[in-house]
């Protein structure tokens, strides 16, 4: 018996179509230009597919779902055909972040196994807002901007990870939940900002463990693996300033390198020892002073392959500039690696983004002794 | 051409399927200046005289009367009951690849899972695999585990000169590519047990022995697995099957890893190819165990079902400094090994083991009677099995022209050619198909040569 | 068939049943060490009649390629000819023993010599050695040898191999296994390696690059020769690995693209049997430059007599002896009865027969590099919109009476099937393996539960592998402890 929360926000990616980029706030003015509501089709896409494959599997799982009222869940639901559905949160009359947060509360005082949901990054982050790492999150692309790891890449597809997590057949990774700050996209200026991390069923990078016999390779096995690779590296030069940049993997890696690390700071290594923890952006300009030698390890964030954006408060143009180009080691597993076909650099700085993107192919730590060459964004 | 089975008409219709003129024109893709190369190779033979050429190059090698045979040291000749070679003959089992298949692999994957059994019993230990290519690549894996238990924090192996020495070449290859370890202990080659011990210490992963040895010896292993494991290390012990019909196995003892080459058990010496690794090791340390390993488990209807499992470990493998890429192994040679130890059965694999004692033993005290040879000369009170050293009095090359040229016998190996300090001695092995009038025959012909 | 369990060796096992009875000793008994003697070995009591009809019955349980159809890509399962069994069983080469005074074994010394030079011929090596066991040990010795290459030179900076993400997974374990950092370099839309991600890679920390050609996609890379030539000029040399020789003997020479080493899978190409997993046996060949470096003793001629040398700077033994001497009797016997013509006409029609399979399928399944291929070729074994993926399409091909292809490889094909019928099967039976393929194209459509719950009529049905995982049993009522 598997319990799954749902809930569809119903404006998202109604401003795609009508020039908008993004719905948050600017709902009524996407409502005027004539934007047709998309989640719902995109959502109920999903769930008709859902049913297919359960129809077609042998010993299919019983589900039974927990949702909102009307638009926010329960309508598609049911015109997808599912019966067993509990409304657990009437939804407003003009449905609001609200909603879905009261509905999470809902779901998680239930004990869900997991939340399915269908929106953009905005509902990504009102929903893991609250249930953090707890409960485990998949998202039904419908927003324009996707950036957050948390989403399946097309509604079919999604439906069928939620299968196959249902039927233990892949596990759980963590990824980044970003948000792009609306404002500045507007301005075509792509300032993405890395909000949490969450759990979600991951369709794993597969290993060739043997001649013709292929495993999926173990996401938090593979973090460990790069662990022990920087730890080589950061062994060899023990004089040198490592600093270690934001989001879920570096985080995971620094846990492996027993550094206790936060998912947006920044924290730098030296001698064998942590010598600052979520340094401000002069923090790290005074460190770079005292040490010559001096390596920064990034990790591209969300699913788009950015590894520096713009509004990057602690890692500035500046101090990119004083670290240097080719002092910055990339690190991703390959299942990222897998959705991120090219390294995006946009740090505001254009003469600095042409020296980082100047290389066509740059080099990514997928592991131990394993590195990748991942072609960089024009 | 028989080999491909394609009629004219045949061709024809798949190149105008396919779109293409001719059978060149299904290589656009290949530099002209490298396609179609003019191969210097002899004419062929046709299926009608291929047999007949072969026998007639196997003609230029002397034939080879195994009872007349007392060369050993590391390959034997052993007696092999029928039923081995009538089942590796089954297309069924040496035609099919690995089981990734298992619904059609039954099989394979239930013979290796009983003879991963048998291992078990046979060596004291609690896991096998199902086998490496040979004896010596089987101590490689060995040793890289014990690095890995190590989680590469100890560096160095301690390892006994008294092990077979082309081993000893073969792990010092391995490990040469990778800084992981350094070896101390085998170039003293007088080095004995209680010195060897002494060299475990703190940064020890693996103090590694043969018992019996390179030399027939079986070495004095009691209170051996203490001292190892006091200082944190693991014993790995190479060993002997056939001995394993008679003696405590190394399990009992204490070992952590067993490892030897199971070609004595129902496969022909071969020239030295392919022979079979054995690997067993304790439960502990499955997870850093490599090749494959069969696994119990049912399918979709309860049936009980082996299949491949733990492939995941691979992935851990790799991660320390000592890794490891041998996935392969001598599958068939495992099951013929499995057909022998069925075939013996706990009874016949003990005469056999006795019957090697008693004619070792017999062999060697005729022997240690003639004037001018002395056996065991450097340890001649340790128990020794199946094969045993002897002191010429003129140099081993020279004994064995003598036997084999007016005797027809082909004597034991030249230790010199590994041991400096061992010039002028042989390795002489006795089995159960060396008879009483064959053994009578050695020690007659060396008699002739006696000071 | 019956699909009733067949009991073990140990469940069969009475106490004080006899097998093979040996005769009493025939000479004095010595004392045994009793304190050293065991009570018993452990091993199961059974008749000879029990054991043979236990293994006639798994026999009956096991596919091989005198089952069926085996299209597994890059195995080359092709016919193991009998014949060739038979010569390796001659006591003239089975009962001989490699530490022979080798004036007793010219005969040995003389296949293996004319081995070396054949196989040297066909890749166009200077130099070969029989010695590695298997591909992957081969890919560790060539690994080795350039390595030696580079530190005999004063180079020590080489620590970089670059492999395309299409090789087969022993390439960068076996980088990382002799101590190298594996660089994986991204393959372009045609499918070969990308020239650009080459350049950019190609520097003086570059030991090397290990290519497979033709690749796992079964495509002859289209820019080999720019490759070979980047890696040279920046220093490197490049490794071949020679899985996909079927597709080349007598098509192309490997040393004359600018190849430095690759091994040889004589299990594959040269029709030596896969035995259920082994053995195989991996010889590599080199070029000049490589040489010195070979793992020795090889087999060398003087006059009319042969013997052993060992090459000046060898990087030292990776196995016992000669390495698996009684493969190379059988792909010796394999390239005698073909020569070079036969060699040649065997790889054609290995292309022929991927080629004609990929045009009857790419209807059905997505063929995503759709051109002329070598021996073997990449399909989507997923079937759209019914949620039968490639690992239904294979437990539904048990069925069918025929061994699946390989499942999921190359990695850089989602759903991959990669299939290589070879050169031994004919027409007919590649018509009936495209036609269950469309058949089972059609379930997936209009019964997609009989395809994901495939198979139906084998032995067992699909095994629960989490099972074996989680509960290990790893041998018959062993007692742990």
């Amino acid at each position: 018996m598997t319990r799954i929360g749902f809930l569809i926000n119903p404006i998202a990616g109604m401003g795609g179509r009508v020039g908008l980029k993004g719905t948050d706030g600017v709902a009524a003015e996407a409502a005027r230009r004539g934007a047709q509501p998309i989640a719902n089709t995109r959502a109920l896409e999903a769930l008709r597919e859902l049913r297919r494959l359960l129809e077609g599997t042998p010993q299919a799982p019983d589900l039974t779902w927990l949702t909102v009222s009307g638009t926010m869940g329960c309508d598609a639901l049911r015109a997808a055909g599912f019966a067993a559905i509990e409304v657990v949160h009437d939804a407003a009359a003009e449905p609001s972040a609200q909603d879905t947060q009261a509905a999470v509360r809902q779901f998680l005082a239930a004990k869900v196994d997991l939340i399915l949901f269908c929106g953009g990054d905005g509902t990504a982050r009102d929903i893991c807002g609250i249930t953090g790492e707890s409960t485990p999150i998949l998202g039904i692309p419908s927003g324009v901007k996707m950036y957050s790891g948390a989403f399946g890449v097309t509604p079919a597809r999604t439906a069928e990870i939620l299968l196959r997590y249902i039927r233990q057949e892949i596990g759980l990774a963590s990824v980044d939940i970003v948000d792009l700050d609306e404002e500045k996209y507007r301005r075509d200026e792509w300032a993405v900002r890395l909000y949490m991390s969450a759990r979600t069923p991951f369709e794993p990078s597969y290993v060739q463990a043997a001649k013709a016999l292929i495993v999926g390779a173990d996401e938090d096995a593979v973090k460990e693996d790069i662990a022990a690779q920087l730890r080589e590296e950061i062994d060899a030069r023990p004089g040198a300033l490592v600093l270690l940049g934001p989001g879920s993997t570096l985080q995971a890696v620094a846990r492996a390198l027993h550094v206790d690390k936060t998912l947006l700071g920044i924290d730098a290594i030296a001698h064998g020892g942590v010598v600052g923890k979520d340094l401000a952006e002069h923090q790290i300009l005074e460190l770079l002073t005292r040490y010559g030698e001096r390596k920064l390890i990034l990790s591209p964030i969300g699913g788009q392959g950015f590894v520096l954006g713009r509004g990057n408060q602690q890692l500035s143009p500046t101090v990119i500039r004083k670290i240097g180009a080719e002092n910055i080691i990339l690190i991703a597993t390959p299942a990222k690696l897998a959705r991120t076909e090219v390294l995006r650099f946009d740090t505001g700085d254009p003469a600095l983004d042409a020296d980082l993107l100047s290389r066509k192919f740059l080099p990514v730590v997928i592991g131990y002794r394993r590195t990748r060459l991942v072609k960089t964004a024009s | 051409m028989s080999y491909v089975p394609h009629t004219n008409a045949e061709r024809s219709e798949m190149l105008k399927a396919i779109g293409v003129a001719d059978m060149a024109d299904l290589f656009p893709d290949v530099p002209a200046r490298v396609r179609f190369p003019k191969l210097d190779l002899p004419r062929p033979v046709s299926e009608l005289d291929i047999a007949r050429e072969m026998r007639a190059l196997g003609g230029r090698n002397v034939a080879v009367d195994p009872s007349l045979s007392f060369l050993g040291a590391g390959a034997y000749h052993h007696f092999r009951p029928a039923e081995v070679d009538y089942v590796l003959s089954r297309g069924e089992f040496y035609t099919s690849y690995t089981q990734y298949q298992p619904e059609v692999s039954q099989g394979m994957l239930q013979a290796l899972f009983e003879y991963q059994s048998m291992i078990c019993r046979l060596t004291g230990m609690e896991v096998s695999n199902a086998s490496h290519y040979d004896g010596a690549t089987a101590l490689a894996e060995a040793v890289l585990l014990a690095l890995n238990v190590a989680q590469g924090k100890r560096g160095k192996i301690v390892l006994s000169p008294a092990i077979h020495p082309q081993y000893r070449a073969v792990l010092k290859t391995y490990l040469g590519g990778t800084h992981a370890a350094t070896i101390v202990g085998d170039e003293d080659a007088s080095a004995d047990l209680p010195r060897l011990t002494s060299l475990v210490d703190q940064d020890t992963a693996a103090f590694v022995i043969q018992s019996p040895n390179f030399f027939g010896q079986c070495e004095a292993v009691e209170g051996l697995a203490d001292a190892v494991h006091r200082a944190g290390a693991l014993l790995v012990v190479v060993t002997d099957p056939i001995a394993l019909g008679l003696f405590r196995p190394p399990g009992s003892y204490g070992a952590d890893v067993v490892v030897c080459d199971g070609q004595s058990l129902g496969i022909p010496p071969s020239f030295g190819g392919p022979h079979l690794g054995v690997f067993a090791a304790r439960m502990a340390h499955v997870r850093r165990l490599s090749g494959h390993l069969v696994g119990e488990t049912v399918d979709a209807d309860g049936r009980r079902a082996y299949v491949l499992t733990l492939a995941t470990r691979e992935q851990h493998i790799r991660r320390a400094k000592a890794t490891s890429n041998i996935c392969t192994n001598s599958a068939v040679c495992a099951l013929g090994a499995a057909v022998y130890l069925a075939t013996m059965g706990n009874n016949g694999l003990r005469q056999v083991a006795e019957l090697c004692f008693h004619k070792s033993h017999y062999a060697a005290g005729a022997i240690g009677k003639l004037k001018g040879f002395t056996v065991n000369p450097q340890a001649p009170t340790q128990t020794f099995f199946k094969e045993f050293v002897v002191r010429l009095p003129h140099p081993a090359a020279e004994v064995n022209r003598h036997l084999r040229e007016r005797h027809g016998i082909i004597g034991g190996y030249d230790l010199g050619r590994d041991y400096p300090q061992l010039r002028g001695h042989m390795l002489l092995a006795v089995t159960e198909v060396n008879t009483r009038a064959s053994i009578d025959r050695l020690v007659r012909a060396l008699s002739e040569i006696a000071r | 068939m019956s699909r009733s369990a067949i009991p073990t060796l140990h469940e069969l096992s009475v106490p004080g049943r006899h097998g093979v009875d040996l005769p009493a000793p025939d000479v004095p008994m010595a004392t045994l060490p009793a304190a050293d003697v065991r009570a018993d070995c452990g091993l199961p009591e059974l008749s000879q009649l029990d054991v043979v009809r236990h293994y006639l019955a798994l026999s009956q349980r096991n596919f091989g390629v005198d089952t069926g159809f085996y299209p597994l890509g890059s195995c080359t399962m092709k016919y193991n000819p009998k014949v060739n069994e038979e010569i390796a069983r001659f006591p003239a080469f089975a009962e001989t023993h490699p530490l022979q005074d080798i004036d007793t074994v010219q005969g040995n010394l003389a296949l293996m010599f004319e081995l070396q030079q054949w196989l040297a011929e066909i890749g166009g090596f200077a130099g070969v050695s029989l010695q590695p066991a298997a591909g992957a040990h081969g890919e560790f010795t060539g690994l080795l040898m350039m390595r030696a290459y580079h530190h005999a030179r004063g180079d020590h900076k080489r620590t970089r191999i670059l492999i395309p993400d299409s090789a087969h997974g022993t390439n960068p374990a076996s980088t990382t296994m002799a101590g190298f950092t594996a660089v994986e370099l991204p393959s372009d839309e045609r499918g070969n390696v990308h020239l650009e991600a080459v350049r950019a890679a190609c520097d003086e920390t570059v030991a090397g690059i290990m290519m497979t050609n033709p690749n796992t996609l079964g495509l002859f890379e289209e820019q080999i020769e720019q490759v070979v030539s980047l890696v040279h000029g920046c220093g490197g040399l490049v490794y071949g690995d020679g899985a996909n020789m079927n597709a080349l003997a007598g098509i192309a020479r490997p040393g004359d693209l600018g190849f430095d080493v690759m091994h040889f899978n004589l299990h594959k190409t040269f029709s030596t049997p896969h035995g259920g997993g082994g053995p195989g046996a991996g010889p590599v060949g080199v070029s000049a430059r490589l040489t010195d470096f070979l793992p020795g003793p090889l087999i060398a001629r003087d006059g009319d007599s042969y013997g052993l040398a060992e090459p000046k700077k060898s990087i030292g033994r990776v196995s016992t002896y000669f390495g698996n001497f009684g493969m190379f009797v059988r792909a010796y016997a394999y390239i005698r009865r073909h020569g070079a013509a036969g060699l040649r006409a065997n790889s054609e029609h290995a292309v022929l027969n991927a080629n004609y399979l990929r045009v009857k399928l790419r209807d059905a399944y997505v063929v995503p590099y759709d051109r002329i291929n070598m021996h073997e070729f990449v399909c989507q074994g997923a079937i759209d919109g019914t949620g039968v993926r490639a690992l239904d399409v294979a437990k539904r091909l048990l069925d069918y009476g025929f061994h699946p292809p390989t499942n999921y490889f190359p990695l850089i094909v989602p759903e991959a099937l990669m299939i290589e019928p070879t050169e031994t099967e004919s027409k007919p039976t590649l018509d009936a393996f495209a036609a269950a393929m469309h058949a089972i194209a059609q379930e997936a459509k209009s019964d997609p539960t009989l395809v994901k719950s495939a198979p139906h009529d084998t032995p067992v049905r699909r095994v629960d592998e989490v099972k074996a995982a989680r509960e290990l049993v790893l041998a018959d009522r062993v007692k742990v402890g």
